[in-house]
């Protein structure tokens, strides 16, 4: 029990900040991310007995991190949907404040817009590549799949992406 | 083209509210000590409801396949042998193709969301439990029932009456053969015919 305590929060102290990271870009969300990150690291501690090979715990981490982020995700989506529906109004659009207006015009946000219209595959891999900087091997153990579909569906998705920067710009 | 996607890139990788609020990851980590580590159950009741339904279906089909004691109630069953064979050999191949699809699902891990279970469950639960209410509450067949009609009526009773007519008549020639009729009749219908 000790020993578990010890290890989660060694494991915490090392990879919430990633999680949070991956859980922020794909939802550009602070509320989801933060969701998503405890959510993931309760999932970590019910399942830190399964863990054998302790040299592929950040990807082990990170794929709990990617799949409980689908799931929260396609969740808070499916309820944003259904409060539109219900309430039969068009989703308001809050007057801009001076600040976000500011913020509007920085880049990162189309970059962020543009990458919310991805795919949730196609947008995990652009993370996990030109964000988080992750190896293809790293991103291969992440999602599940070969190196090689890792190699070409990381170009079929920076393709999509250029092209809908390309339309915000 | 490529700086400008680097750059892109850069800024989004450094934007503003990029680092957790520290009161939130202090909480977390006060939350991940205080919780006690449960360990993930082996089997839920979503598992052990999926694995049941699964081994009736398999049973069923093996029953269905084989000797059909489970007779289907279907409106276009066929009876003759060629068909019979036909049935079977549909029923060995549906029954493969569940018991692939069942092992893909398995092997692919599809199971792993509770909705998954629960849908691959009732659709399972329904579907048997259907055919086996069917076998046990057989409905009448409606196309054996003669709707009433007064022509059907009418044409039944002339029918009957000349069956009636014909028993009769029968039965008057039977008792001529066998003798039941008095002897001195028939003498004196012959006397009669001689002196004519």
């Amino acid at each position: 029990m000790h020993k578990n305590r010890l290890k989660i929060e060694h494991l915490y102290e090392l990879y919430h900040r990633d999680v949070y990271h991956f859980a922020l870009y794909y939802t550009n969300s602070r509320e989801e991310a933060e969701d998503i990150t405890q959510e993931t690291f309760f999932k970590v501690l019910k399942q830190l007995d399964k863990l054998k090979n302790e040299d592929k715990v950040k990807t082990w981490i990170l794929s709990i991190a990617r799949n409980t982020a689908v799931d929260i995700h396609r969740k808070q989506k499916i309820k944003r949907l259904l409060i539109e529906k219900i309430s039969w109004q068009p989703p308001i659009k809050e007057a801009p404040k001076p600040l976000e207006m500011v913020e509007q015009h920085e880049q990162w946000l189309f970059l962020q817009e543009a990458l919310m219209t991805l795919k949730s595959h196609d947008r995990t891999i652009i993370i996990c590549r030109m964000l988080k900087d992750y190896t293809i091997q790293e991103t291969a153990a992440i999602l599940g799949i070969s190196e090689v579909k890792v190699r070409v569906d990381f170009h079929r998705a920076m393709a999509r992406l250029r092209k809908k920067v390309g339309r915000v710009d | 083209m490529e700086k400008r996607q680097s750059e892109l890139f850069q800024t989004l990788k450094s934007r503003p509210d990029k680092e957790p609020d520290r009161k939130f990851s202090y909480q977390l980590r006060e939350k991940l000590l205080k919780k006690q580590p449960q360990t993930a159950k082996r089997f839920t009741m979503t598992t052990t409801v999926t694995m049941l339904v699964t081994c009736v279906v398999i049973i069923f089909l093996v029953i269905v396949s084989t000797d059909q004691s489970l007779k289907l109630k279907q409106a276009a069953q066929v009876i003759d042998n060629q068909g019979h064979i036909f049935s079977n050999v549909l029923c060995i191949v549906l029954m493969l193709g569940v018991i692939l699809f069942i092992a893909f699902v398995y092997h692919k891990g599809y199971t792993k969301g509770k909705l998954v279970y629960m849908t691959f469950s009732l659709s399972f639960i329904v579907w048997v439990g259907n055919l086996i209410y069917a076998e046990h509450q057989p409905l009448d067949d409606p196309a054996m029932q003669p709707s009433h009609s007064d022509f059907f009526d009418e044409a039944h009773s002339q029918l009957l009456f000349l069956y009636e007519l014909d028993k009769i008549k029968d039965a008057s020639v039977d008792r001529f053969l066998i003798g039941q009729v008095p002897l001195n009749e028939v003498q004196e219908k012959i006397k009669r015919r001689e002196g004519q």
